[in-house]
């Protein structure tokens, strides 16, 4: 192979697009050439630095790819066909369930749409389907995970033997971002959703009846709202409605 | 004469409403997620106006999410969406270059490298060869107008090799054009970059002899 025929191929050499009959003479090439090995070698390092310059990030990009989807309205919602589908079955297990006479008298307040998600959140970490971002039994680490990520934090982990910090994810429950800390007490998973005052505004009927620590009957599980803070709480777990008032109303 | 029309039965016009998407809101937004700062790495090297990207990447997210019902389970969901995303900034470029153009007649498309190009970059990379570390030191300088002077298929095709590291396979896959196509457009555009930063170290070397 001559210099110039080695020259042109350079730059399918640098991408390892050419066959490996070609790779091998501008391999031998270079071991013979001195001009053209030095030539290849400061081009290979060429390359790299303009890709490193490339691939320098600013900072903000993972910001500007969590606010396209906000403004895109993805992870928010299911869609349209399958709310429905979703809201059918809903339903349907009520009436067969509870029946319509049952459901009629009912005079507890409605679900609010938080309780529901974080329940259908909680049945995953349940089911081993959803697994913590950062595995921890430090609550320091773990805040500091929410600090990074979401400009929020956790309360204290009741004192004791019976609660165990697993740790911490980071999720969507509906439009908004939340922190998902995931705990046991004794051996039963228990969630503990930590929402921000800011993504909180996409959760109005929970955010004006938190304040009164409600609680409520989520299949076999109960679910407590509080508040910590400025930021609205979620409780969720098969343990009595004191249990989950241990973790939430702690200051 | 026998009748060739055919009625749809009505099993065929029932719309399947517990067909499961391949990829539900919430996973597609932690697969985007999980692309982290490339995406908007590459649309603000590749658009003629990086303030754009966000409305940009915000457009893919949405003909993406659109079309997931075609999302095959188990495949490699960033080629997927960068398939929208060559799409989009071809698009989006095409507007801005309109605006360009109306506000500017005189822009002109970059050339493509005449033999005469190649021979002033074979003078200029001499020049590289002499003192690398001179124009490596100050290449942020120079780069992001260096890649403006590329055409918009030669600055896709580096910048996707480059930062998001599809092979030329990958890349001539997104575009639907040969391979050879390809090559011939990293060829191209490593030549003119090369052209670029050659003249600036020059620039640099007079300036700071």
């Amino acid at each position: 192979m001559k210099c110039q025929e080695a020259r042109q191929l350079l730059s399918a050499y640098l991408d390892s697009s050419l066959d490996e009959t070609v790779t091998f003479r501008i391999m031998r090439h270079l071991e013979e050439c001195p001009s053209c090995s030095s030539r290849f070698s400061v081009e290979q390092r060429l390359e790299q630095a303009i890709q490193e310059t490339l691939r320098r990030p600013s900072g903000d990009e993972e910001e500007i790819v969590r606010r396209a989807l906000v403004r895109a309205g993805i992870g928010r919602r299911l869609s349209s066909r399958r709310s429905w589908a979703a809201a059918l079955i809903v339903v349907l297990l009520a009436t067969a369930v509870f029946g319509v006479d049952q459901l009629l008298r009912r005079s507890s307040p409605p679900v609010p749409d938080l309780v529901v998600a974080a329940a259908q959140d909680h049945r995953k970490f349940v089911s081993g389907d959803v697994g913590p971002d950062l595995p921890s039994e430090n609550p320091d680490e773990v805040n500091a995970f929410l600090a990074r990520e979401l400009s929020t934090a956790m309360p204290q982990v009741p004192a004791g033997n019976a609660w165990k910090l697993l740790g911490v994810r980071k999720c969507h429950l509906k439009e908004a971002w939340v922190g998902f800390i995931m705990l046991r007490f004794n051996s039963t998973p228990v969630s503990l959703f930590v929402i921000s005052p800011e993504e909180a505004k996409a959760f109005p009927d929970a955010a004006g009846i938190a304040s009164r620590n409600p609680c409520f009957p989520v299949g076999e599980e109960h679910a407590v709202l509080s508040t910590f803070g400025d930021h609205l709480l979620c409780a969720v777990g098969n343990v009595p409605v004191p249990t989950l008032e241990e973790l939430t109303r702690r200051p | 004469m026998q009748c060739q029309i055919r009625v749809p039965t009505y099993k065929s016009r029932m719309v399947p409403i517990f067909e499961p998407d391949p990829i539900d809101s919430l996973d597609f937004a932690r697969e985007v997620s999980a692309l982290g700062a490339e995406p908007v790495i590459f649309l603000r090297r590749v658009l003629l106006d990086e303030s754009v990207a966000e409305d940009v990447l915000q457009a893919v997210l949405l003909s993406a999410f659109a079309a997931r019902m075609r999302f095959q389970s188990g495949t490699d969901f960033r080629a997927w969406i960068y398939q929208f995303l060559v799409h989009e900034v071809a698009n989006a470029n095409r507007r801005l270059r309109k605006a360009r153009v109306r506000l500017n007649p005189l822009v002109d498309e970059p050339e493509a490298p005449s033999s005469a190009a190649a021979l002033e970059a074979e003078l200029a990379y001499s020049e590289i060869a002499e003192d690398p570390q001179a124009l490596l030191d100050r290449l942020d300088e120079r780069l992001a107008a260096a890649l403006q002077s590329l055409g918009e298929d030669e600055r896709g095709a580096l910048l996707l090799r480059a930062i998001a590291d599809f092979s030329v396979a990958e890349i001539a896959h997104l575009y639907s054009v040969p391979q050879g196509t390809i090559m011939a457009r990293l060829f191209r555009a490593r030549l003119k970059l090369r052209t670029m930063l050659a003249e600036h170290a020059g620039g640099m070397q007079e300036r700071h002899p």
